[in-house]
């Protein structure tokens, strides 16, 4: 019952889900590129890791203040 | 014991798999021109238009009970969902599409246990990203409509009570999450509860019928029985099933909807 427009539900729980999917996709492809074009191959681990690791920092950042 | 499994191993019973959603094309040959699911669609689509002109067609004061069910349908979908989730002020513009949307799937879906058709349409993963494409372009359209292009991207990317330098990593992070992965998991969780469900009709009443019917070992016969009656079990789940991911695949384009309409975080 959200007919106040400030107070709509922010709802959709699967938003944690998709910033953990977005940020290791993002981050981890970042990676990836990296490694590519330095020929390493220890930046995509990292990229993956830290992309969740900022999602799980956003999440917990949101709903702590919500 | 272990020689009677290995004989009904070696009668080959094949579990079925992906390929029982690869139907033969009613008419075009290699082409695929016309199949069953695309058939599917177009009777689902006039079910739905038909089943909402008829109540609605002469509509009065006191209403008929084809008049009732019909408002009843619509005010569903118009009250615990559009008005609930997008707020008194803009949801009617959206009804319409979202009693369409809810009231596609839900028949589609049900396709999936009505005798005799017993295919759910959006196993085919193809139509649910059809449909999750539609609703990508209405929440974004709606968006770029409302904020203008930079402040739609901006209102999408930037999320509120965040400051400082962190933001640099946070942005491209909030734009793969609601650009990118929004519509991928929406077309997914349709289609993979759809395929999912209906393999394991499949598996139950395919393995029941082997049991019972072609399996050497009497005892066996019983537990052909017992496979056919959690068959009939599960697809009351999957009714339940079917009508949850219609509900959840509207709800969310209202959210999406509601989100890219929302003045500030």
């Amino acid at each position: 019952m959200s007919d106040n427009p400030e107070r709509r539900p922010s709802g959709d729980p699967w938003v944690p889900f998709g910033y953990l999917v977005g940020g290791a996709a993002f981050y981890g492809g970042v990676g990836w590129l990296l490694d590519r074009w330095l020929d390493t191959s220890f930046l995509l681990p990292i990229g993956l890791l830290f992309g969740i690791a900022l999602a799980l920092y956003l999440v917990f950042k949101l709903y702590l203040n919500a | 014991m272990s020689s009677t499994r290995d004989s009904v191993a070696a009668e080959g019973f094949t579990p079925p798999g992906p390929g029982v959603f690869n139907l033969p094309p009613i008419f075009g040959d290699t082409a695929n021109l016309f199949t069953k699911p695309q058939f599917q669609l177009v009777i689902a689509a006039g079910l739905v238009f038909s089943f909402f002109y008829i109540t609605s067609r002469r509509t009065a004061l006191v209403p008929s009970k084809a008049q009732y069910m019909g408002e009843q349908a619509y005010g569903f979908v118009r009250n615990s969902i559009a008005r609930d989730v997008i707020g008194s002020r803009d949801f009617m513009k959206f009804v319409p599409w979202l009693v369409a949307t809810f009231f596609f799937i839900l028949v589609n879906n049900l396709f999936g246990v009505v005798p005799f058709i017993q295919f759910p349409t959006f196993s085919r993963a193809s139509f649910a990203y059809g449909l999750a494409a539609l609703v990508w372009l209405l929440y974004n359209g709606i968006g770029v409509y409302k904020h203008g292009f930079f402040g739609y991207i901006k209102h999408a990317t930037v999320p509120g009570g965040i400051k400082g330098p962190i933001l640099l990593l946070i942005i491209p992070l909030e734009f793969a999450s609601n650009i990118l992965v929004r519509p991928a998991t929406l077309a997914l969780r349709l289609f993979a509860n759809m395929f999912a469900g209906h393999l394991l009709l499949v598996l139950f009443t395919l393995g029941g019928e082997y049991l019972l019917l072609h399996s050497d070992n009497a005892l066996y016969k019983p537990v052909g029985i017992i496979a056919f009656i959690l068959a009939i079990a599960i697809s009351f789940l999957e009714i339940l099933v079917q009508f949850l991911q219609a509900y959840v695949f509207t709800l969310l384009t209202a959210i999406y909807v509601s989100g890219a309409l929302a003045e500030e975080h």
